[in-house]
């Protein structure tokens, strides 16, 4: 585009390489700048860029043979606890990398590394969700060949992230019991896009009024094709269950 | 909150189009978002003020046209809408929502050079 008047001669066309010489501007050059009122239809998703993005990333991810998994939940459900119950336990059989998504610090990373597993942190600042865009430059720093399962640790927050697809192969979320056996229902949207779903802190029951099997109802209820597994990070109960599932689906 | 995130793509795609047109100015951009895409509209207008500081699209009228829910069920197929946007009103089985999660960027309009 002629960057003096927008007139749309000259342009990024390359000839064997080069850049096209700017055109000459000895033609009709003396516009009358009166300006037509155009409406131009798009029909475009918003999300389209971040769409494609996505599918470069399911393409990349594929093509090392590695499963991806986008993990969605509240902050403090026990994400990265669960993580690094699963690295310590099963870190050897399924070659853990893992993204970590936070608006601030690299502890969560730091707690991975720790544990055992190769971790990536992203700071989204302010944003309260992973994009695509930011999956394509964590990649770049994780090593895929040594990669078995990649988990996207999204940032806790169970409305924003759902509306992203990253190029995972599945979501998985997460509540936890201290958060209410209702969770699924005020937050539908999550569980229609996952396929597993992970009750965590269940070591917690004899404590609290969360009625587990109302719960499992619930997000039954939202998506009957759900896989749900009742967990305890801390005490280890319900893992062996997903374990077993994941082997079986990894492939 | 990502309404600044929704209304960034929105204007990148306005300006992509508005370029491609040979557009001096962008004086409107047409959005549909459907009733449950999880978008909320005051956030969304407020966003737009921000994200379209300092570009052709500064002075531009924007436009949320808000698709209503409709839900069909899985069962017998009744179509219904409502609140409870998972369960069909007629036979209390699951729904699947036929409109009501779009996010779409429906048209611009512009000022060109003539």
């Amino acid at each position: 585009m002629c960057l003096e008047c927008g007139c749309g001669e000259g342009s990024h066309t390359t000839i064997d390489g080069k850049k096209m010489e700017p055109h000459q501007h000895d033609h009709h050059h003396q516009h009358e700048y009166s300006h037509d009122h155009k409406e131009i239809e798009i029909q475009q998703d918003i999300l389209a860029k971040n769409n494609h993005i996505a599918l470069h990333n399911r393409e990349h991810i594929a093509r090392h043979n590695v499963f991806c998994m986008n993990w969605i939940s509240a902050p403090g459900s026990g994400k990265t606890f669960l993580l690094e119950r699963l690295i310590k336990d099963h870190g050897e059989k399924f070659k853990f990398s893992v993204i970590e998504g936070d608006q601030q610090t690299d502890n969560d990373a730091q707690r991975i590394k720790d544990a055992g597993a190769s971790a990536t942190q992203i700071n989204t600042g302010s944003a309260c969700h992973l994009d695509a865009e930011m999956i394509h430059q964590a990649l770049h720093k994780i090593d895929m060949e040594n990669t078995k399962i990649l988990i996207i640790e999204n940032v806790g927050n169970m409305v924003c992230p759902t509306a992203y697809d990253l190029g995972e192969n599945m979501k998985l979320s997460i509540v936890s019991c201290p958060e209410g056996e209702d969770k699924p229902i005020k937050y539908p949207d999550l569980l229609l896009t996952s396929k597993v779903l992970l009750i965590n802190k269940i070591d917690l029951l004899p404590y609290l009024d969360f009625d587990l099997d109302r719960c499992i109802k619930f997000s039954k209820q939202v998506n009957p094709d759900l896989e749900i597994f009742p967990v305890s990070a801390k005490s280890g109960e319900g893992i062996p269950e997903f374990v077993s599932w994941l082997e079986k689906n990894i492939n | 909150m990502h309404e600044v995130s929704i209304m960034m793509s929105i204007i990148d795609t306005a300006l992509d189009v508005a370029k491609q047109n040979d557009a001096q100015k962008i004086t409107k951009i047409t959005v549909e978002i459907g009733e449950k895409a999880g978008v909320v509209k005051d956030a969304l207008e407020f966003a737009f003020e921000t994200v379209t500081k300092e570009t052709i699209a500064t002075q531009a009228n924007f436009e949320i046209i808000t698709i209503p829910f409709k839900g069909q069920c899985i069962s017998c197929d009744h179509i219904f809408t409502g609140d409870n946007y998972l369960v069909c009103d007629k036979c209390g089985n699951l729904g699947k929502m036929i409109t009501g999660n779009e996010l779409r960027i429906k048209s611009i309009e512009v000022d060109e050079c003539v």
